[in-house]
């Protein structure tokens, strides 16, 4: 028995004692999703300190460097073996999952109290996390399949609770199962046409040369980006983000789906295929694309999870570019852009939590003024809508920074073009995360609904404080959070960065954010410095200027729902975001009114007349006969 | 820690001389704009004045402010600006030390204080404050957009770093961006960009004194005020700055380099204020439609021009 094995030993342990335990005592289980995470935690870290100590396994170049292996089946032509093997981006990821899998276990603690399925949500989160190792650890393409699957039955499983949630919950088991049934294509045609070395990841490299291992790449690619929830699979990413509760939420899409996809991604793209730089440019494109249309559709949102939902898209797109420019930096970028996006995202789909449960309703028309109940949770939205709006110093930034050299550096009018984009898009999020502080926390009070009406209890708010605090660390010491966490993997991938050590110093670009925090302590310094000559601590409250009236207790208030309308309205724009709304976008609908013709044709054709049928079966029979004897 | 010690003294004296150079050029606005309307004009004092008066007032808040953003925003505004100022003039001066960022850092730097002109009003619960902000918001989302292709044509032109050095450097090489057919363009759909940062006319939508009463400034009062002001009077020397450096070959303030970067300054200076003062207000739609519609389409057929001049060697381009 050795880290890996137990690792993965725990949370499909747990997950079974938690599931059983589920009915009887569901606080137990929820207590075992805790533990359980947490005794992983213990192990992952050995994983990942053995990994780096290059006494306990072996480089990756030179042979098997196996750190767990169980034979499944031995037959006389060959054997299927599970082989896990620890690689830095694989430790990356499972790092992250581990840590994320901590934090979305104590917070539903007490955040799912009330939720009739919490019992089995300890134990579907401790099989995802057991899900996400195998895919993270994984040698062997058949058991980065099996646990990919997992992970995408988990989802299925903790989206399915109500029936809007079921609706949600089977849109992204069509999308996903869809894309992993490619996946299985994928593997097979690699595998029989042998273009791999049996089934496993690390010996094999794949030259994209016919058009036959194209498609194999884009079936991997189509996985990953549907996982990751990238155009044009996004779809069944905001419908499961609006109709789960957060902590679901917070959990897969927001971060280890995030993780996951971008894992696969990075994979497949850097590592075992090698790819035709017009797949580059492809990727690029879907990544621009992603940042872009997402973005638009997140700012039109009256729904707080849905729209967080839209920008689990958008976001997305960030990593995609990245890794598409195939640079240095661009992958870099994108790399950290995923490890900084499950933190932020994370972090505000805790706050939707925090907010929903005070005031019984995600919709921002009906929210309002929570400043004064919620101050904590105020406080971090601030923190985590600063940094995936890309505010800097935080971390947000600091990836999106990155992001913008690599797009850059493509160069011709393609680079400009990306780069533009990018920074554009990250406007567009600040609009309208705008939007998002202003209609829930700002203005007058509104009544709770059916909330509980009390403040975040400490279960909850640990978390998120956490995460926002990550987020102000991984951004201000950027550098050397990319020296311990990224720049590992990256050079695994088989890229060279410059000393990121201290300010992010390379060759074309500059970003040290210390720096730019203490300047900027200073300009705060000398801001008060203005406000103490001024005297305006002894300001006097009055109420808001109206004209001269006035309104008694319950001013008139603009809502933030309304900040964008004047987009909206714009010609072209305008009709595009409607249509995106009503789902003209949606291959999923798509697939389903194509289905939908099918079957009505084929239902068309059951009249229940005997002749007809045995017409069709002479018909049938006589095409036999023609095809034999021609 | 004494590069840093030395980075807070140039920011102390950055932030004075960017308050100084931008009051001046805010009281030159003032007296053209009120000669061209035939009125006499305020004397050369009036802009410091107008600040030292606020700062003796009384502050109000609302009282749904309390707890937000309301009063840190015009500090955080004004702390960013005076950061974006320090690394403009530490090029200008040349100080030479390894500085902490590049032309995005700087870009993004001074549009925290449009961010915080934003979040300030729509955390004061005024219907007022709150449509201001949300003009704000929407007119940053606009003019973003072309303001980024004008920049792309500039790093085009300059060889494709983002360091400042880098971009100032290869203009001197190849001379400034400006001397080709896209730097021209650019330039000027840029000059438009900061018109709006600024909130200048005809992009003061968010202001709006005839329906607004003020907007995005109604519930501000005192020494708030008076930092909102100092700091829109700072961005109007640190964005002219900006666009000499990116577009006219960079400041050189070393010997007779301060003429001709006076000249340079002054020639944005007077085409903003000629704008200001030939033009009515728009509404925010048409203000949108303008700069997506418009400016961007030609900005980035600057951008396609750029492109194509480098990939075949035609500099004028």
């Amino acid at each position: 028995m050795n880290a890996m094995t137990i690792a993965l030993a725990i949370p499909l342990a747990g997950g079974l004692l938690a599931y059983v335990l589920s009915r009887k005592a569901p606080t137990l289980s929820a207590v075992i999703a805790f533990l359980g995470s947490l005794l992983a935690a213990v192990f992952v870290a050995q994983v990942w300190s053995g990994e780096a100590n290059p006494q306990l396994l072996a480089p990756l170049a030179s042979g098997p460097g196996w750190l767990a292996r169980f034979a499944i089946l031995d037959l006389k032509a060959g054997s299927l073996e599970l082989v896990f093997r620890a690689t830095r981006l694989g430790n990356l990821g499972a790092v992250g999952t581990v840590f994320f899998g901590i934090m979305i276990a104590l917070y539903s603690m007490t955040a799912l109290q009330s939720h009739p399925e919490r019992g089995r949500f300890g134990a579907f989160l401790l099989w995802t996390l057991f899900g996400a190792f195998m895919v993270f650890w994984a040698d062997n393409l058949l058991v980065v399949l099996l646990g990919w699957e997992i992970v995408t039955l988990m989802l299925y499983l903790l989206v399915n609770t109500d029936p809007e949630g079921s609706r949600a919950a089977e849109k992204s088991y069509g999308i996903l199962g869809f894309t992993d049934v490619g996946l299985l294509l994928a593997i097979s045609f690699l595998v029989a046409s042998g273009k791999t070395r049996g089934f496993s990841v690390s010996q094999s490299t794949v030259y994209v040369g016919s058009p036959g291992v194209a498609i194999a790449y884009f079936l991997f690619l189509a996985a990953a980006l549907a996982k990751a929830g990238a155009w044009p699979l996004h779809t069944w990413l905001p419908p499961v983000a609006k109709s789960s509760p957060a902590a679901v939420s917070a959990l897969l899409p927001a971060s280890l789906d995030k993780l996951l996809g971008i894992y696969l991604l990075a994979r497949v793209s850097l590592d075992l295929f090698v790819l035709a730089p017009w797949m580059h440019t492809v990727l690029m494109i879907i990544g621009a694309v992603t940042i872009l249309s997402a973005v638009l559709m997140a700012m039109v949102q009256h729904n707080l999870k849905r729209l967080f939902g839209f920008h689990a898209v958008s976001q997305v797109g960030y990593m995609v570019l990245g890794i598409g420019t195939g640079s240095a930096v661009g992958v870099l970028g994108g790399l950290f852009h995923m490890v900084n996006h499950a933190l932020y995202k994370s972090g505000l789909f805790l706050v939707a939590g925090s907010v929903e449960r005070h005031a019984g309703t995600a919709e921002l028309d009906e929210l309002g003024g929570l400043r004064r109940a919620l101050p904590w949770t105020f406080g971090v939205a601030l923190i985590t809508a600063f940094s995936i709006s890309g505010v800097p110093p935080l971390n947000g930034f600091a990836s999106k920074w990155l992001v913008y050299q690599g797009a850059l550096a493509v160069g011709g009018f393609l680079g400009p073009l990306l780069f533009t984009v990018a920074v554009f898009g990250s406007a567009l999020t600040l609009a309208s995360f705008v939007k998002v502080l202003h209609s829930v926390f700002w203005g007058p009070e509104r009544q709770p609904a059916a909330g509980s009406a009390k403040p975040e209890p400490l279960g909850m708010l640990l978390p998120m404080l956490l995460i926002a605090t990550l987020c102000i660390v991984l951004g201000v010491w950027a550098g050397p959070s990319i020296g311990v966490w990224i720049a590992p993997a990256l050079e695994e991938l088989g890229y060279g960065l410059e000393s990121p050590l201290y300010g992010l110093d390379l060759e074309r670009g500059l970003w040290n954010p210390l720096f730019a925090v203490v300047l900027l302590a200073g300009g705060v310094v000398l801001g008060l410095l203005l406000y103490s000559v001024g005297g305006t601590r002894r300001a006097r409250t009055v109420d808001p200027f109206m004209g001269g009236e006035r309104f008694g207790a319950r001013p008139p208030f603009y809502s933030g729902t309304h900040f964008y309308v004047t987009i909206q309205k714009l010609p072209f724009l305008g009709g595009l975001l409607k249509d995106g709304e009503a789902g003209a976008f949606d291959p999923y609908r798509w697939a389903g009114l194509l289905g939908g013709v099918v079957v009505g044709a084929l239902r068309a054709l059951h009249s229940g007349l005997l002749n007809l049928y045995v017409s069709w079966a002479l018909l049938g029979l006589a095409v036999l006969v023609l095809a034999l004897v021609l | 820690m004494r590069e840093m010690g030395l980075a807070l003294l140039v920011l102390f004296g950055a932030t004075l001389a960017t308050a100084v150079l931008g009051l001046i050029t805010r009281f030159i606005d003032r007296k053209v704009t009120a000669r061209v309307q035939w009125r006499v004009g305020p004397p050369w004092y009036q802009t410091f004045a107008d600040i030292l008066k606020l700062l003796g007032k009384e502050t109000l808040v609302p009282g749904l402010a309390k707890g937000t953003l309301f009063l840190a925003s015009p500090v955080l505004g004004f702390a960013a600006t005076s950061v974006g100022a320090t690394m403009l003039w530490s090029h200008a001066l040349g100080l030479g030390f390894a500085f902490f960022g590049d032309i995005i850092v700087l870009v993004y730097v001074l549009t925290i204080p449009s961010l915080m002109l934003v979040l300030g009003p729509a955390s004061s619960g005024s219907p007022y404050g709150a449509v201001g902000a949300s003009r704000e918001m929407k007119l940053l989302l606009g003019y973003e957009l072309p303001f980024v292709l004008a920049l792309a044509v500039a790093l085009i032109h300059t060889g494709g770093s983002l360091r400042i050095e880098d971009i100032v450097a290869g203009q001197a090489r190849h001379g400034a961006v400006i001397g080709s057919v896209s730097g021209v363009v650019a330039a000027l759909v840029s000059l438009v960009c900061i018109q709006a940062k600024m909130g200048l006319v005809p992009f003061d939508m968010a202001e709006a004194e005839t329906e607004l009463m003020g907007g995005i400034l109604v519930e501000y009062s005192g020494p708030p005020l008076a930092v909102i002001l100092l700091t829109r009077a700072m961005l109007y020397a640190a964005l002219p700055m900006l666009l000499v450096t990116v577009f006219l070959g960079g400041i050189d303030l070393r010997g007779l380099g301060i003429v001709w970067a006076l000249l340079k300054y002054l020639a944005i200076v007077v085409l903003m204020v000629l704008m200001r003062n030939t033009n009515p207000r728009l509404r925010i739609d048409q203000a949108v439609r303008f700069f997506w519609g418009v400016l961007a389409p030609i900005a980035l057929a600057a951008v396609a021009l750029a492109a194509y001049g480098r990939a075949r060697g035609i500099p004028w381009l």
